[in-house]
């Protein structure tokens, strides 16, 4: 796994990261502070944020991941459903959209007539913080709270008292305290050693289309390497090396086949 | 002389004798080249890969559409042609010729050479 990007979700938002990660097909995992979402050819197929997982883990990395992200490259092979980007980057809107039209709440009946996460936000409540403020206070995940919270104004039973400013969702803030973590690299199986190719520069750059055509690529570049040892200025050797190569790593997931099969 | 060095001559005997032909190379059906003599500036890495992806493609179009054994494909560009042909099952004969070509002189110098070119390689 190598590092491809990285920067500060200050500057860009992780949901323009996760929409360019979809776009570019890209295969790997996205870190931020606290979390880390999934991706397999572009598919969203993994989240962990705080202590969600799935959907609302992504949603929730979406409305308040900052600090710090990273894209990483991996051969890794990931399990999952895949979950729709365009959906998760709507819903995070939304619920943004709700936290800055919900202002400081107050309560209006008595709080046990509220569900344990609406009253865990609620016994918080002061009349002066923002809906931001309080889940902050009380870790209550956005996803969570902000549907029961809006049905609980719009039942009378809690009231609203002001509007967020954009800024002040700047408190659901999840930022790094240390460096982000990075998951080890995942290194592939070392590749078998094949007997060093024998014969004249014609034989073995024959002999690598045979064992290219064999989709034996290892073999294949070490005769084609051996052909240009005895011939530096080959072109063609040079040329077909650099399409064993790339053949190769076409093929990379598949399971490779060496002369010792 | 080794095959190579056949292979070489015959693809450059082509291409110096056959009025507009400006380059020839002999590929395999993994896109490697076996010889060359394309004109310096030309990406032989792109020339071999592509020459390879459009054989196959021709191959199929023709087994699919019911048009017998595949023979040539063609493409016209305003600059020239490039024309490709097997010889012998692993490879591919690409030729590239200038836009005043007399294309049933290289078809002919095509064939002939994609025969002995199939006795060199098998």
């Amino acid at each position: 796994m190598h590092e491809l990007l990285t920067g500060d979700l200050d500057r860009v938002a992780l949901s323009s990261i996760v929409q360019l990660m979809e776009i570019e097909g890209h295969h790997g995992p996205v870190h931020v502070a606290s979390g880390q979402l999934d991706f397999i050819d572009g598919r969203l197929v993994r989240a962990r944020f705080l202590d969600l997982e799935g959907i609302d883990a992504a949603v929730e990395a979406l409305v308040r991941a900052r600090g710090v992200f990273r894209v990483s490259a991996s051969s890794e092979d990931l399990e999952g459903k895949a979950v729709p980007v365009q959906s998760i980057v709507l819903e995070s809107c939304r619920l943004m959209d709700d936290l800055q039209r919900y202002g400081s709440l107050v309560p209006e009946r008595p709080q046990q007539a509220l569900d344990g996460t609406v009253g865990r936000v609620l016994r918080a409540a002061d009349g002066e913080r923002t809906i931001a403020a309080l889940l902050a206070h009380t870790g209550v995940p956005v996803v969570h709270a902000v549907d029961p919270l809006v049905d609980a104004i719009d039942h009378g039973r809690i009231r609203a008292r002001s509007s967020t400013r954009l800024d002040d969702l700047r408190l659901l803030d999840v930022r790094a305290s240390v460096e982000v973590h990075v998951a080890a690299e995942v290194v592939a199986a070392p590749e078998p050693a094949a007997p060093a190719p024998t014969g004249s520069f014609d034989d073995l750059v024959f002999e690598a289309r045979r064992l290219v055509r064999d989709r034996r690529f290892i073999d294949a570049e070490n005769a084609l390497r051996t052909a240009i040892s005895m011939r530096p200025d080959s072109r063609i050797a040079h040329q077909n090396l650099s399409r064993v190569l790339s053949l190769k790593s076409d093929t990379a997931g598949e399971p490779g086949r060496t002369s010792q099969e | 002389m080794s095959r190579t060095e056949q292979i070489t001559k015959l693809i450059k005997s082509l291409s110096n004798n056959t009025p507009d032909v400006e380059g020839a190379a002999v590929i395999d059906n993994d896109g490697l080249m076996i010889a060359s003599a394309l004109a310096a500036d030309l990406d032989e890495d792109s020339v071999g890969a592509m020459s390879a992806a459009l054989l196959g493609l021709g191959e199929r179009i023709t087994k699919e559409l019911s048009r017998g054994e595949f023979e040539l494909v063609m493409i016209r560009g305003s600059g020239g042609f490039i024309i490709l042909t097997r010889c012998g099952g692993e490879a591919v004969l690409a030729c590239l010729a200038g836009t005043g070509a007399k294309l049933g002189l290289i078809f002919l110098d095509l064939k002939r050479a994609a025969n002995e070119l199939s006795k060199l390689l098998s």
